[in-house]
């Protein structure tokens, strides 16, 4: 490197330049050594092992959005060639998540993304359950966010109690007494 | 696929209950052979108070979240928890006036106990103005100003400025412009048009007019900038026209306008719920508030407040039929009603004090609006 021998000038342009060529010389050190590693990164595949005995191989860009596959691949715990075993996920889940994480990870305006996202979610209701638990097991913040979303607006679209009872089917384990009670209570509320 | 969960619900199905549950108006696409599936059984606790908390911050209606306290004993108690209740929506505890009761107020006052900002403001308002409360009315606002809620910090700068609740002297010019001010730099259009007016005018701060005028752009680019990021169908609204002269107006008016449009039909700004309970309230209960009490209402529909005292609002400095809370009602007043209603009267000057100004626009009288076009 030549700047050893300009470190005695004092002039502000030579010191300029000096930075730069540091700059510069490390940048393409670095540069090299990330492209290496990015090669070897892509071509890089995560098997996942549901609960059912079925194996899913993915990109690892995909599988990286859930935490907690990325904190197993941190820990490095199971081998890579068995696959990381989820035993709170079944097969026709995880695909579905997979077909989520896929959507979110290719390049896509937000407006696309938001448009995907509102066709996602017109599935059943146990469906969209079972992505919850999912996506809560599997720590995958968007997904998490989308689907509890979906059930609050499904609430909200019930006209009163009763309808949101036969939506989800709960059951109603009140007294008549406390129901009326209940009634009273909120009375102020109803149009 | 979940055994636990079968096991829990197995003795549900022998049973009969409710009438509710055989009439199946099921929404969901699902094979009615299915055995009920009971779906938030298998969701955890902490998921389902965030799909509440949701639920809650999206309301468009009290009755879309209160309809959830009556479906069962587990979601009744997870959606009164204070996380969910500190989350909701203005719209969501939007009490209407006829409604009013007292499980209304403990439900309000539930919400400010579990920390809900908009609670505190909305019952502070109801307390202050309809409940006449004063000090606590004024506290509970002063909790949602502290944490930075523009609407409060705003009203609390118009109770200020008028005095409410107290006498002539306890104005506070300067505390109102403070309060004003940071109302103003969270982006509340009527303070920011409150402050462009107060430094206009060198009223509880050092004259500024450059500065006030700056404001009042700023409030004006607001409006408009909410009304277009509404949504297309408020666009229709939106037509350039020229500025309107006054036509009912023969003096010529001089001096700054009030700025309350560029001249755009930017409509109405929707108006908060607690101003739409006070203008409501005041309506129904007329007999209380009439005119024989010699208290009047702000005269912009959509702000509501009464008068605390005689004499306490002031007029418009032309017509002088209506009154005004603060400058920001009358500017948005003028724009979107007054501006065709208003026509000089003969004034009788040693009416109620009020001194009769010119209309160049030099504030003289104590409760005079100079109205300029």
């Amino acid at each position: 490197f030549h700047f050893l021998s300009r470190s005695q000038s004092n002039s502000l342009t030579t010191t300029r330049v000096l930075y730069k060529e540091i700059h510069n010389s490390t940048a393409h050190y670095f540069f090299r050594r990330i492209s290496s590693l990015k090669l070897t990164k892509m071509s890089k595949k995560i098997v996942l092992k549901t609960s059912d005995g079925e194996s899913f191989e993915i990109d690892d860009s995909i599988a990286l959005q859930s935490e907690t596959i990325a904190h197993l691949i941190g820990d490095d715990s199971a081998s890579t060639s068995n696959g990381f075993p989820l035993a709170n996920v079944t097969s026709n889940v995880l695909s579905t998540v997979i077909e989520y994480c896929k959507k979110h990870a290719s390049v896509a305006s937000e407006e696309e993304l938001k448009k995907w996202d509102a066709e996602f979610v017109k599935v059943d209701d146990s469906t969209i359950f079972d992505l919850i638990l999912a996506a809560n097991y599997l720590n995958i913040s968007g997904l998490l966010d989308l689907t509890c979303q979906t059930v609050a607006d499904k609430i909200a679209a019930c006209k009163d109690a009763d309808e949101i009872r036969a939506t989800f089917d709960i059951e109603n384990d009140f007294t008549p007494e406390e129901e009326e009670e209940l009634r009273r209570e909120n009375q102020w509320s109803f149009q | 696929m979940f055994p636990v969960r079968k096991t829990k619900r197995a003795f549900v199905k022998t049973g009969d209950f409710t009438p509710g549950r055989k009439r199946r108006r099921c929404v969901s696409p699902m094979p009615e052979t299915k055995a009920g599936p009971d779906f938030l059984d298998s969701v955890p606790d902490d998921l389902v108070v965030s799909i509440l908390c949701r639920l809650g911050s999206t309301s468009r209606c009290p009755a879309d979240f209160i309809n959830v306290l009556m479906t069962c004993k587990r979601l009744n108690s997870l959606a009164t928890s204070p996380l969910v209740l500190s989350r909701l929506s203005p719209k969501a505890i939007a009490v209407k006036a006829q409604n009013w009761s007292e499980s209304a107020h403990r439900f309000l006052k539930r919400c400010v106990d579990a920390g809900s900002l908009e609670a505190c403001y909305t019952l502070g308002m109801i307390r202050f103005y309809c409940l006449q409360i004063r000090g606590n009315g004024a506290s509970l606002m002063a909790k949602a100003a502290i944490s930075s809620h523009a609407p409060a910090l705003y009203s609390l700068a118009v109770i200020q400025f008028n005095g409410s609740g107290g006498s002539k002297n306890d104005k506070d010019l300067r505390a109102g412009v403070a309060l004003c001010a940071r109302a103003a730099f969270l982006g509340h259009v009527d303070a920011l048009r409150e402050l462009g007016h107060c430094l206009q005018d060198g009223y509880g701060v050092p004259q500024n007019v450059s500065e006030g005028r700056r404001f009042l752009v700023q409030a004006n680019a607001r409006e408009l900038a909410a009304v277009l990021s509404s949504g297309i169908e408020a666009r229709s609204w939106l037509s350039l026209s020229q500025p309107q002269i006054a036509v009912s107006n023969q003096t010529p008016i001089h001096g700054c306008p009030l700025l309350s449009d560029f001249g755009c039909n930017v409509p109405a700004p929707e108006t908060h719920p607690a101003n739409r309970f006070l203008a409501d309230w005041f309506a129904l209960r007329g007999g209380d508030y009439s005119p024989g009490d010699g208290l009047r209402l702000c005269s912009h529909a959509g702000c509501g407040r009464p008068e605390t005292r005689k004499h306490e609002f002031r007029r418009c400095s032309i017509c002088g039929v209506v009154n005004y809370c603060s400058r920001a009602c009358q500017a948005l007043d003028w724009k979107l009603r007054h501006k065709v209603d208003c026509a000089p009267v003969e004034q009788d000057v040693a009416g109620e004090g009020n001194v009769q100004i010119d209309g160049i626009g030099n504030v003289n009288g104590d409760n005079v609006l100079v109205q300029m076009s």
